[in-house]
């Protein structure tokens, strides 16, 4: 049973097929102290941010659903897809990559989130593997249906584009070890500021 | 109006009482807020001045460190440009809700002064130019009417003086203002010692028909004193970039369109096919670069500097910049990343999409100019134009991707 925590659940469900890789995390015990982008930048880091609740249920309806169990490997490095997956319910982290510092913690991902999105958006082959560390729920769409939704229904497609733009943006300013927001979202306003320098 | 002037002091005394007609300036804005522009006479009111400034400039946009002059036990922010002062503000209730100053430069020099070129606006100069700097409305006035009276009571004295050119300089992002005031970019911006990159811009009090194209709200009061073409002629013979910066969204978009020349999508094109502008139609691209205002650059012009605040976004008409990148890494604390743009190719999206702080410095490696599409009006778009909206943010999300896509690959 997938449930979106929004009163949505997709119309098509898999689960995906148990997974035999073998993995550097132990996944029966709690992981601890897992580092998560701040609830700051979850704010922005939302793909249903700003979305009203007709059209979180409209984008649900649209994909299909996944469900992965704890240790499993839901997209991984090196993969040609043509989906990307939001996080539900339930929660992912990046596994180890080679270039990742090791004072850098692993990605993880949490509602609203998405992976698997750079074949989707760039084409090309997925850049991280992402592994379940709890049973959960995705969401799989399709670039398809999403680019349908452009001519369809541009109001949510620019709010789904525009918030995944700003997931992507995030995840960047995380990689390059820029400090993140600055501001909370509900700041924003501030800059209609009439401050005049100097 | 009443306005009284003491020519003989350095100083002004009296009481502006206005009510003026807000309807050009606040179509998307707030209910205008009763109230009337006074020019402070005595320290207390100063005081309550320099007390809103330091509430706006140092609490809350974190300015203390920029700000190194500012008295921060009694919370007030005063500098010695103030000795010689025009000091205009609104009240309402009990507390100050806006205010802006005005130095006349036959009173004495100003900061960054060189910048501006002054000497190239002789015989106006140096007796009949001001300039206009902390600009500054607390949160409650914000989208009122309350930054057109001080902009018509500015305009008021100034005219009253046989002021000619008023100067300023100011964050890209609030060139729109400005532009809608009647203030062009008439020269390339600068790194301001104590801030970010600014852009200078002047308004020509006599340029009616200027003031008239743009809607200015100070159109009405220009009209009162003698027209004349002098001092706009003598700008465009100085600065013919001013003939053409001014046009935007909120002026005239096929004219804006016709001085692009179609160089973003026209075969003819001595750029690149620009990303950002991926499946957009011509209509939509129209669109989009109308909400953005041409500035030109010296080589060498930092545009942007880590850690700064602002979400503009940046396309490449002419020249090339270079990214300086910092990061800390295991072996080293620092890490400078270079990256070479060229016209086509965007910078600022990050911190526009994350509402943070920039990542990166640009800096321009020849003279060049750029289109700064304002936040803003890319924040509305979502709503205004959803199918363009779209696009443009999956061009961004593909712009950011591939740039991600590339770190992490290492």
């Amino acid at each position: 049973m997938i449930a979106s925590g929004r009163g949505s659940k997709p119309l098509h469900q898999e689960v995906l097929a148990p997974c035999r890789d073998s993995t550097a995390y132990d996944l029966h015990e709690p992981v601890p102290s897992l580092p998560t982008i701040s609830e700051m930048d979850r704010a922005i880091a939302d793909i249903f941010r700003g979305l009203v609740k007709e059209e979180t249920e409209l984008l649900v309806s649209l994909g299909r659903s996944v469900t992965c169990r704890a240790g499993q490997i839901v997209v991984r490095v090196g993969e040609r897809g043509g989906e990307m997956f939001v996080v539900l319910e339930g929660s992912l982290m990046e596994m180890a990559r080679q270039n990742r510092r090791e004072s850098d913690p692993p990605a993880v991902y949490l509602r609203g989130d998405i992976l698997g999105e750079a074949p989707f958006i760039v084409a090309g082959v997925r850049k991280k593997s992402v592994m379940a560390i709890e049973d959960s729920s995705l969401l799989g769409l399709s670039v398809e249906c999403l680019d349908d939704l452009v001519l369809t229904m541009p109001p949510l497609a620019a709010k789904i584009f525009r918030n995944i733009a700003g997931i992507v943006a995030t995840r960047f300013q995380h990689e390059i070890g820029c400090s993140g927001t600055s501001l909370p979202p509900e700041y924003i306003p501030l800059f209609d500021a009439i401050c005049l320098e100097p | 109006m009443n306005v009284l002037f003491d020519k003989k002091k350095s100083g002004y005394r009296g009481d502006l009482s206005l009510v003026h007609d807000s309807q050009a300036f606040t179509s998307e804005k707030k209910s205008p807020l009763p109230s009337k522009v006074t020019i402070a006479t005595t320290e207390a009111e100063k005081e309550e001045i320099y007390r809103l400034r330091y509430e706006v400039y140092i609490e809350e946009m974190d300015g203390g460190r920029r700000h190194t002059e500012v008295d921060v036990s009694k919370r007030r922010m005063r500098d010695e440009l103030d000795d010689h002062a025009v000091q205009f503000y609104v009240r309402q209730d009990d507390d100050i809700i806006g205010c802006v100053r005005v130095n006349l430069r036959r009173d004495g020099p100003w900061e960054c002064e060189d910048r501006f070129e002054l000497e190239k606006f002789a015989p106006a100069y140096p007796a009949q130019v001001a300039m206009a700097s902390r600009f500054v409305l607390h949160p409650r006035a914000r989208g009122s009417v309350v930054m057109m009276q001080l902009s018509c009571a500015m305009a008021e004295l100034l005219c009253e003086q046989e002021q000619r050119f008023c100067f300023l300089d100011c964050h890209p992002k609030l060139m729109p203002l400005y532009s809608r005031l009647g203030f062009r970019i008439y020269k390339p911006g600068f790194k301001h010692p104590k801030y970010t990159y600014v852009i200078p811009m002047v308004l020509v009090y006599g340029d009616l028909e200027h003031l008239a194209r743009v809607s200015s709200p100070i159109v009405s009061i220009a009209r009162r004193y003698p027209e004349t073409t002098q001092w706009r002629d003598l700008l465009l013979k100085n600065f013919p970039a001013a003939a053409h910066t001014f046009m935007s969204a909120d002026v005239d978009v096929e004219a804006f369109w016709a001085l692009l020349g179609g160089s973003l999508l026209g075969p003819a094109a001595d750029i690149e096919p620009s990303d950002i502008l991926t499946g957009l139609t011509e209509a939509e691209t129209k669109l989009l670069v109308s909400m953005g205002q041409i500035v030109s650059c010296h080589a060498g012009d930092p545009i942007l500097c880590t850690g700064e605040e602002g979400r503009e976004i940046f396309l490449i008409l002419d020249g090339n910049f270079q990214v300086l990148g910092e990061m800390s890494s295991d072996d080293q604390d620092e890490v400078t990343i270079v990256q070479l743009l060229v016209p086509g190719q965007i910078f600022g999206e990050t911190a526009f999409l994350t509402a943070g702080r920039r990542c990166s410095t640009v800096v321009a490696m020849e003279n060049s100019s750029l289109l700064v599409l304002n936040a803003k009006a890319l924040d509305r778009v979502v709503t205004a134009e959803p199918q363009l909206a779209a696009k443009l943010f999956r061009n961004l999300a593909r712009i950011v991707e591939t740039k991600y896509c590339e770190l992490i690959k290492g």
